[in-house]
């Protein structure tokens, strides 16, 4: 790779990385409760995404292929974190992201807490799920990023909704 | 209250954009893209000292055993040495065949394909540490008694190296078989309930 290749798809892994911050974010804040969780975990998702991004082939479209490398790492992050505790040691890295410490201790009085709370007690497959419908993602790229059939993500979203108006009846 | 009813607010903190976020980012884009250079750099550098490792423990066993032939010219050393290279070399390859067959970057799959290949990934390093004793020690053990009889060792000698030897060995499968219980084991299952939380339909 040329220098000025490397400069341009520095480039477009920056330009990508900002079309996506908040979304990566908010996966990041889904996967992990706390702030250095998070944060640590941006890093990886950040990582991966600069790993795969040479070798994106335009197979699917930038934000499933951003979707997909995002939620497998955070999949495999919370695996991680509850099978090993790991220490990333060597590289500091700092980021300064901004990724608020959320309490849960208190009143879920404001609707974002509340929806955060529910994706918080959702397990690691349903949170990609509720996270790609609340992004607006349609049934078909939902089915293309997790690798099941557009009707049983139909059915688990529907679930997914029951439950939620189950717990929050009369709010 | 609905579900939908929040997906705008979902929306307007985790994915629209805001301009003050964007030109915040901008400071941090070239640390970014420095610090995951520095990252691949240093994955690189490790795969490099990880291989050339590998070829010197291969060059220095064969070296040692070519030596032992020159000083001596018992068969059965010569025998006994070539069992240990051998086994040695072909444990190696084995590495290597396991590391190739493994080396995609498994993200960038769907969820599913993504969890059934690091399914396959650690099957195959439980099966790996689990067939140590089996696959490299027993040839092993076969060579270690044919170097002691070619070295015409006293029973006394012969028979401390070989219970040493068997420690060595039987310490080694309790550690393999408490790393898979430890480490591996609990990732398999992890997997596997991700994987059934997948295709649960109910």
């Amino acid at each position: 790779m040329t220098t000025l290749q490397a400069q341009q798809l520095k480039h477009a892994y920056g330009d990508m990385i900002k079309a996506n911050l908040n979304r990566l974010k908010g996966i990041a804040r889904s996967y992990s409760h706390t702030v250095d969780g998070r944060e640590d975990l941006l890093q990886e998702i950040f990582y991966q995404l600069w790993r795969g991004f040479a070798s994106f082939k335009a197979q699917s479209q930038l934000n499933t292929w951003v979707y997909r490398v995002a939620l497998n790492t955070a999949i495999s992050y919370v695996r991680s974190r509850e099978t090993k505790p790991q220490i990333i040691t060597g590289i500091d890295f700092e980021l300064d992201l901004e990724l608020e410490q959320t309490s849960h201790n208190g009143d879920f009085t404001d609707s974002a807490d509340i929806l955060e709370q529910f994706i918080l007690n959702l397990d690691k497959i349903d949170k990609a799920i509720m996270m790609l419908y609340l992004d607006d993602i349609s049934h078909k790229q939902i089915s293309e990023i997790t690798g099941q059939s557009v009707n049983v993500i139909s059915v688990r979203i529907n679930r997914m909704k029951q439950k939620f108006k189950q717990q929050h009846m009369g709010d | 209250m609905e579900l939908d009813q929040l997906k705008s607010n979902w929306q307007q903190q985790f994915v629209k954009k805001s301009q003050d976020e964007q030109s915040d980012l901008e400071k941090h884009m070239r640390a970014i893209e420095d610090k995951m250079a520095a990252l691949d750099r240093n994955v690189k550098s490790r795969t490099l000292y990880g291989t050339i490792t590998f070829i010197l423990m291969l060059v220095s066993i064969i070296a040692f055993s070519y030596f032992q032939y020159l000083l001596s010219n018992s068969l059965m050393l010569v025998f006994g040495y070539t069992v240990w290279v051998v086994s040695i070399a072909v444990s190696l390859i084995r590495l290597f065949v396991v590391k190739r067959r493994h080396n995609i970057n498994d993200n960038m799959l769907t969820i599913k394909e993504s969890l059934q290949y690091k399914l396959s990934k650690v099957e195959s390093e439980i099966q790996f540490y689990l067939s140590i004793v089996w696959k490299i020690l027993a040839p092993m053990s076969i060579g270690f008694v044919l170097i002691l009889v070619g070295k015409n060792a006293s029973l006394l000698v012969a028979a401390s190296q070989m219970i040493l030897f068997i420690l060595a060995c039987y310490f080694s499968y309790r550690y393999n078989k408490y790393y898979v219980t430890k480490n591996l084991t609990p990732i398999k299952e992890d997997i596997v309930a991700n994987l059934n939380a997948l295709s649960k339909k109910d």
